[in-house]
């Protein structure tokens, strides 16, 4: 037995509306790839925005933080 | 409908003196809170009144947690709504689904910067990114960080998808220059055809955003609800309480907000009547739920079965040392709840008193988040330790509530640099709403 | 197999044969079985280091049975429990079943009359009880509370060793009144449980708090924690203490931080989470006297205090368990949170009703304080109204 049950949450639950997103986008009539490649590159960068500003949040922390 | 078309768009025409008062207030505070989190940040948690339970007889969990906890709820219900109006297409609601797209994400946000602020080494926040592969395996602190970054992100596509929609229907020359711009970038590559695919895509966002908020939406609940060592939190309910004040405080807020712009804007056509009747059965609805989910995750705990460390908790809650604040919290979501469910139609018409409800109920659900946080921590079981004691130092307070300002100051702004709202001529919508 | 007794010289022909004898019986390699026996005998003599020992037949172990499970084998197996890497097990830390008993065959044979030697290297110990389930070291304490003296000397050594502010109290001597007809005042000497299923490792979102492999002392990665404090709502008894502030002019800890590659012992750099390391710096420590030792075990001037592998039936806590309770109950502490704590008290347990009353950590002889630099005064007792 192991706490595992991270795995199960993670992609039964927590991924749930980014599988509806991408089904919905690719397969939803009308079919338009473009449009929905559109779609998708906007989410891909936001994700991308939001670690990265998680991370220059820490880099911007840590240069007034002294210790 | 001629008037909605100006309408929409007059929050973006006009700046009065009366905005940039408000604005020059809330940019003060603003920074204000900036140099209160610096001060926190020279000289670590020091500064707040936290401590260790136990020894210590603080709680290591205070203001910032609490607030988080209800931003984080404030999402989850702005984003539901949202979902809900998308994926329904509500036209007539299309206003309320840009306020609940706008403020469900600096909700998001303010939540995940407290989080940050919270830590007592915030520098090493990428740690918990870098450690994610690892950790989501099991920690409920890495769930929750996945369900923060899925909610900003899919929040704010939805505002860039809606936008560019609604964008693409504007002559943009007769925008301001700063609003052209984002018009321009964000119909970057606009053709005409991908229109309806557009409206496709909106739809299936907006079941995505309603399926998050029930069920990622539980996370933060969940944060505590595993928690077997914190008598007051533990237990199956978590989730679900959570769930229900998020919905609760995200249609408050939503409402307040909606109330405000229409007393500003005269706002009659753009939000209709029936649309503030929409969002006052959302409130009394959710108020009612949160109650009775309150009820049910309390009677245990005071019922003479109870065990030990529960019955401590629930006490204190009741008749104890957090009475006062639990009872007017109480007051402050129960009382609208009634009084919206008895003079519904004739107390609506209007909207600011539907916005007064929404910032009764919502100062209602921060004072109860704030309690759940703290309570279990102040009051420990299982060895003989002392109750606690945490009374949050002027530091907190000051970065808690610049919080909450500066969401205000963020969604100000916006309401200058983005439309509220599509030009989409609205008469189709005849389908009655219960949000 | 034979019982004889073996001849004394372990250099002599005789026994060489008799030792042959009695490894050949095992089907196991028969130069290397007497080997390990013979110089089994030269560390209980004296004559050879542990360390020595294990490394010197470390390679050969591994080479006749695939797996060395002797304590300070240099290349520890992966941790068997869990199927993805990095995730801290429930309690069951086991190796396999069969290599558990190749081993115990294997070591066996060092047992075979050769009582010494169990007292000494351990590893013949674990032949004797190769049915207990769990093979590794798990380092533990065995506290009696019943001679507890609340002299807080355990609390300022550990202090004074860690290089603790006064107001982390890693080592913690509680002092408490039963609410009940006997009125009876009592001691908790609370270190950290160093729990076999630690809630806090399953909270940390940073994988900063862990179990060493070696010998099961849960601690906390000074590099890679940030501070949230999961860990600390999510533990029962209350043991981790963040560092709020800047130590400032405070002595700080003056060893090695480093256990293993992680930077685990000694006080917590500001903003990360500390808590009672079992004196990590001492169990990875060159000189030999510390090792198996923790600060305010040394101190104890009643002999409270008992660390040493709670696996070990010839440990210091185990023997204690097993020789000297003098009749008083034992139990760990909230057992029934399914923690597995590592810590076994002997003395009457606190009940769940019983509350703190004025004592220890009050005495201003040690630099020792409750609260936390800058918040107010604790004077015990004086919530009892909320209660």
């Amino acid at each position: 037995m192991t706490t595992a049950i991270g795995i199960p949450i993670l992609f039964g639950i927590l991924l749930l509306p980014i599988y509806t997103v991408i089904v919905g986008f690719l397969l939803g009539e009308p079919r338009d790839f473009r449009t929905a490649g559109i779609g998708l590159g906007v989410m891909v960068a936001m994700a991308i925005f939001m670690i990265a500003s998680t991370a220059m949040m820490g880099v911007v922390f840590g240069r007034i933080t002294p210790f | 409908m001629a008037t909605k078309t100006d309408g929409v768009l007059d929050p973006l025409r006009t700046i009065s003196t009366k905005f940039i008062a408000l604005v020059a207030v809330l940019g003060i505070a603003a920074l204000i809170t900036a140099e209160a989190i610096i001060h926190q940040l020279r000289h670590g948690l020091a500064v707040t009144d936290l401590a260790s339970w136990g020894t210590q007889e603080g709680v290591t969990w205070g203001l910032y947690i609490g607030t988080f906890e209800w931003f984080a709820g404030m999402a989850v219900g702005s984003i539901a709504v949202v979902g809900y109006i998308r994926y329904r297409e509500l036209t007539r609601y299309d206003v309320i689904a840009r306020i609940g797209e706008l403020w469900g994400l600096i909700a998001g946000l303010s939540a995940a910067y407290l989080i940050v602020i919270d830590l007592g080494r915030p520098d090493r926040v990428l740690n918990i990114l870098t450690a994610w592969v690892v950790t989501v395996q099991y920690s409920p602190l890495a769930w929750d960080v996945t369900f923060v970054t899925a909610l900003l992100v899919m929040t704010s596509t939805m505002l860039i998808l809606s936008l560019r929609r609604d964008f693409s229907e504007m002559d943009h020359d007769s925008l301001p220059v700063y609003t052209a711009i984002i018009g321009q970038v964000l119909t970057a590559g606009y053709r005409p055809a991908e229109r309806e695919k557009l409206d496709s895509m909106l739809r299936w966002l907006g079941l995505a955003l309603l399926i998050l908020a029930f069920t990622g939406g539980m996370v933060p609940g969940w944060l505590l609800g595993v928690v077997g060592a914190q008598a007051g939190w533990y237990g199956g309910i978590a989730g679900v309480s959570f769930l229900a004040g998020g919905l609760l405080s995200g249609v408050a807020a939503i409402a307040l907000i909606a109330g405000l712009m229409r007393y500003l804007y005269d706002w009659e056509t753009v939000i209709p009547t029936d649309v503030l009747v929409g969002l006052g059965k959302g409130l009394t609805l959710f108020g009612f739920v949160y109650l009775v989910i309150l009820f049910n995750e309390l009677l245990p705990s005071i019922f003479p079965m109870a065990p030990l460390a529960e019955s401590r908790i629930g006490e204190a809650m009741l008749y104890g040392h957090f009475a006062t604040d639990f009872w007017l919290a109480m007051a402050a979501i129960a009382i609208p709840v009634l009084v919206l469910a008895v003079f519904r139609e004739r107390m609506l018409a209007s909207g600011t008193e539907l916005a007064v409800a929404g910032a009764i109920m919502l100062w209602g659900v921060f004072v109860k988040k704030q309690l759940t946080v703290i309570e279990p921590l102040m009051y420990p079981s299982g060895l003989p330790y002392e109750v606690g004691s945490y009374v949050p130092t002027l530091v907190e307070w000051v970065i808690t509530i610049g919080a909450i300002l500066i969401a205000i100051l963020l969604f100000t702004i916006a309401t200058k640099l983005v439309p509220m709202g599509g030009l989409t001529d609205t008469q189709s919508s005849t389908t009655e709403v219960n949000t | 197999m034979s019982t004889s007794d073996p001849p004394d010289d372990i250099e002599s022909e005789a026994w060489e044969q008799w030792a042959t004898d009695v490894v050949e019986g095992t089907g196991f390699d028969a130069d290397l079985g007497v080997g390990l026996a013979r110089d089994a005998q030269r560390v209980a003599k004296g004559e050879m280091s542990e360390a020595e020992y294990q490394a010197k037949y470390h390679e050969d172990v591994l080479e006749e049975f695939g797996v060395d499970d002797r304590p300070t084998a240099p290349e520890p197996e992966a941790p068997d429990g869990s199927p993805l890497p990095g995730i801290p097990t429930t309690g069951d830390r086991k190796r396999s079943r069969r290599s558990v008993m190749k081993t115990a065959g294997a070591v066996g044979l060092g047992a075979l009359g050769l009582s010494a030697v169990q007292q000494s290297t351990r590893t013949a110990a674990t032949a004797t009880d190769n049915d207990s389930s769990d093979n590794d070291v798990q380092m533990g304490m065995a506290i009696n509370t019943d001679r507890c003296i609340a002299c807080l000397q355990c609390m300022d050594a550990c202090n004074e060793e860690n290089g603790n502010p006064a107001e982390s109290l890693w080592m913690a001597v509680l002092r408490y009144e039963e609410d009940d007809f006997t009125d009876s005042e009592e001691f908790l000497t609370r270190p950290c449980q160093h729990c076999s299923d630690a809630p806090c490792e399953t909270a940390c979102p940073t994988n900063a708090r862990y179990t060493r492999e070696e010998d099961g002392i849960v601690l906390t990665d000074y590099d890679q924690c940030t501070g949230c404090r999961y860990c600390e709502v999510a533990c029962p008894y209350g043991v981790n203490y963040l560092e709020w502030a800047d130590p400032g002019e405070a002595e700080g800890f003056e060893g090695d931080a480093q256990v293993g590659d992680r930077t685990a012992a000694g006080t917590a750099p500001q903003g990360t989470m500390g808590k009672c390391t079992f004196c990590a710096h001492r169990q990875v420590s060159d000189d030999e006297d510390l090792r198996g030792t923790t600060a305010c075990e040394d101190v104890c001037p009643v002999d409270a205090i008992h660390f040493g592998d709670m696996n070990d039936d010839s440990s210091a806590p185990r023997q204690h368990l097993a020789n000297d309770t003098d009749g008083q109950p034992t139990y760990r502490l909230l057992e029934e949170r399914g923690t597995e704590p590592n810590i076994v008290y002997v003395g009457n347990e606190p009940s769940a009703t019983a509350t703190q009353v004025d004592g220890p950590t009050g005495e201003d002889e040690f630099d020792l304080v409750r609260e936390r630099h800058g918040r107010n005064e604790i004077t015990l007792g004086s919530n009892e109204d909320d209660d």
